[in-house]
């Protein structure tokens, strides 16, 4: 009885979640293609999947780091410091990109991961600690590269970030597709990622039940790290160049991602399919705007807008979900509790 | 009185060691530089210090009951255009337009509180996505052309002084004692602190949480208005983009003056001389002729030790507020 009800509760409530973001896609599609600006153009389309590639990655990043129940503040400093140290090893510095990339992705973990070892050591929130080191990192990188961007980067690295699937379909999804894939087996087959997903749900419980609570936040923190390289790497190669100004949006775009999607903030439960729609919906807002011609001044706008909207419509649905399973799960439990007082 | 709820924290906080730093540091500075004893330094410093402590008293108010504010910047962007806006393109009379702003950021703050409150979706989101609307709708008001030509009465209170003292410093003094006694004697206030000290204590008790997060929002708005017309009175223009840096530091100013994180502790003394401390050291690096993009670094760096060294003072809270704060919203809805 009981795994039934449990059962048919994740069934409802991912498919409903996963549904009401593919419906709210659809229906953003619609209104734009209906505005006949060319939304559904080859240009549009493959340009909205370039951006809705790196924002899912950078929503991953900050996943990663959601299911333990904190928060990454850092998500866009990690990122302009791993773009720019990739972007000077493959320019100025002449390494080979199978070099130099993995090295800005384990720069990226490893800068995760002392965030990390600095919660753990000083026992300070998330929040504080990953604020203060954003600073910490961005500053470091603008001292270290005076501001200054690289723009000239080997054509395998570029190129990458122009090719197509197709005329409607960049080639970046790929990464991201891998990275999601990867996240949703570590996080639904391998132990490690059920006992992280343990110590989002309830830290206490999972540290007596011998889980090492510690290493599995710096392993999150250390996969969030790895991912806004990823990110960072995603965007250098979409517009061919190491810019100091990347990831200064990142942050929302960050939290609305999981939050949308179905990853709740307090951690415990994750849901990167829906992380991945989520993504498409809001770049698929603005991609829309930009198809209508709208001011890039008001976009910032219309786009937070749409988003505090649908997080608030978010939420509203799943208590009124909650509310529905608790009516499910009551009614099978008066039902096996009459079946047992008939018995007896 | 000091029942934990209730605290306005007493003997020194985060802030202690830094000054001792900064006492040092400015002896340094000193010999190295002329310039730093001067009047008209001085001048600067408490400006700037009068700024910052405007906006760390926005976020104290929300820190007081456990929130987060991260639209403070946006907030105090609209505002100040929303000024320039009336004064530039209405010519509306002075008065009038700064109280307009301020009306703007305390609707914004309540705006925020009962979304909060209503929605059950945890405050630091809301305010993460409608400090981006704000901001937005503050950049396509402006279309990103800041708003100049300012009236005469109006940058002469921005850029006034008695002796090194800033017209602006007596602003912030004002609404810093104001703040203070709000909390020690004024009913809301302790509300405030009290659903921040514990909320289910407060509700068990049969104060309101709900209410006491709408309040806290709303007054937080109040003050990030008045710092967006601070603001635009420093700079003679009212800018859409000003507020991109306030986020970390209204947390900086607010923490290392000794307001807690967790809620329920706040020090408005502590926030003033935080206010002061991180004037002195902008003004110090400037006048050392260091790179200016070492501010951020030394920023964050300052936070971490000042929060870390200040630890004692506080209580240990689990890291999942957001759990606890999301249970308690539902339960304040239904």
């Amino acid at each position: 009885m009981h795994s039934k009800a449990r059962g048919r509760f994740r069934r409802v409530y991912a498919r409903s979640n996963a549904a009401g973001l593919v419906l709210l896609v659809l229906i953003t599609w619609s209104v734009y293609a209906a505005a006949g600006t060319g939304f559904l153009s080859s240009f549009n389309l493959f340009t909205l999947s370039q951006m809705a590639a790196g924002t899912a990655v950078i929503g991953m990043a900050q996943l990663a780091v959601v299911v333990t129940g904190r928060m990454n503040l850092a998500v866009g400093a990690i990122g302009v410091g791993v773009v720019m140290l990739t972007g000077w090893l493959l320019g100025p510095a002449g390494v080979p990109p199978l070099v130099a990339i993995p090295m800005g992705l384990a720069a990226g973990g490893a800068a995760g991961a002392l965030m990390a070892w600095l919660e753990l050591k000083t026992g300070l929130n998330s929040f504080i600690v990953t604020l203060a080191m954003a600073s910490v990192y961005s500053g470091l990188t603008l001292i270290l590269t005076k501001g200054e961007s690289v723009s000239v980067l080997p054509s395998s690295v570029t190129s990458l970030g122009s090719r197509g699937l197709g005329p409607y379909v960049s080639v970046l999804i790929v990464p991201a597709l891998v990275v999601a894939g990867a996240l949703w087996f570590l996080y639904q087959r391998t132990s490690l990622g059920w006992k992280i997903l343990a110590v989002g749900g309830n830290e206490t419980a999972a540290r007596l039940g011998g889980v090492r609570v510690g290493r599995m936040v710096m392993v999150s923190f250390a996969i969030s790290g790895v991912l806004c390289g990823i990110a960072a790497v995603m965007e250098m190669s979409r517009v061919a160049a190491a810019l100091p100004s990347l990831g200064t949006s990142w942050l929302m775009a960050s939290f609305i991602v999981p939050v949308l999607g179905g990853t709740p903030l307090k951690g415990g439960s994750v849901s990167v399919g829906g992380a991945l729609l989520a993504a498409i919906f809001v770049e698929s807002i603005t991609s829309g705007l930009v198809s209508l011609s709208v001011p890039t001044y008001w976009q910032s706008f219309a786009v937070a807008l749409v988003l505090l909207v649908a997080v608030v419509a978010d939420e509203a649905r799943r208590r009124r979900q909650r509310g529905a399973v608790r009516v499910e799960v009551a009614e099978l439990v008066e039902a096996k509790e009459s079946h047992v007082s008939a018995r007896a | 009185m000091s029942a934990r709820g209730l605290e306005l924290r007493r003997g020194a906080g985060p802030w202690a060691p830094l000054l001792a730093v900064v006492v040092v540091g400015s002896a340094i500075v000193a010999s190295v530089n002329r310039q730093f004893l001067t009047p008209s330094n001085a001048y600067v410093v408490i400006a700037s210090a009068s700024l910052l402590c405007i906006i760390g008293l926005a976020q104290v108010m929300v820190l007081s009951v456990g929130e987060f504010s991260l639209a403070i910047g946006g907030i105090g962007a609209l505002s100040g255009v929303a000024m320039g806006y009336l004064l530039v393109e209405r010519g509306a009379p002075l008065l009038a337009a700064v109280f307009v702003a301020m009306l703007v950021g305390t609707i914004a703050g309540l705006a925020n509180g009962l979304l909060i409150t209503r929605s059950g979706v945890d405050g630091f989101v809301i305010t993460l996505a409608s400090g981006g609307a704000f901001t937005g709708l503050a950049l396509g008001i402006t279309e990103t052309q800041p708003y100049n030509g300012l009236p005469e009465a109006f940058t002469v209170f921005g850029t006034g002084r008695i002796g090194f003292v800033p017209y602006l410093a007596f602003a912030t003094i004002g609404l810093s004692a104001a703040a203070a006694a709000f909390f020690r004697w004024h009913r809301v206030g302790r509300l405030l602190l009290a659903v921040g000290g514990s909320r289910e204590a407060a509700a068990l008790s049969g104060l309101s949480p709900a209410r006491a997060v709408v309040a806290a929002h709303t007054l937080s708005g109040l003050l990030a208005g008045a710092a967006g017309v601070m603001a635009a009175a420093q700079l003679h223009e009212a800018n859409a983009s000003v507020g991109a840096e306030w986020v970390i530091t209204s947390f900086t100013v607010a923490i290392i003056g000794g307001t807690s994180l967790s809620g329920g502790v706040v020090s408005i003394g502590g926030l003033i001389i935080a206010g002061l401390i991180l004037a002195l050291i902008k003004d110090a690096l400037v006048m050392l002729s260091v790179n200016p993009l070492w501010v951020a670094l030394t920023q964050g760096a300052l936070i971490l030790a000042a929060v870390f060294f200040g630890r004692s003072n506080r209580r240990r809270r689990p890291q999942r507020r957001v759990a606890r704060r999301s249970a308690i919203s539902e339960q304040a809805v239904s």
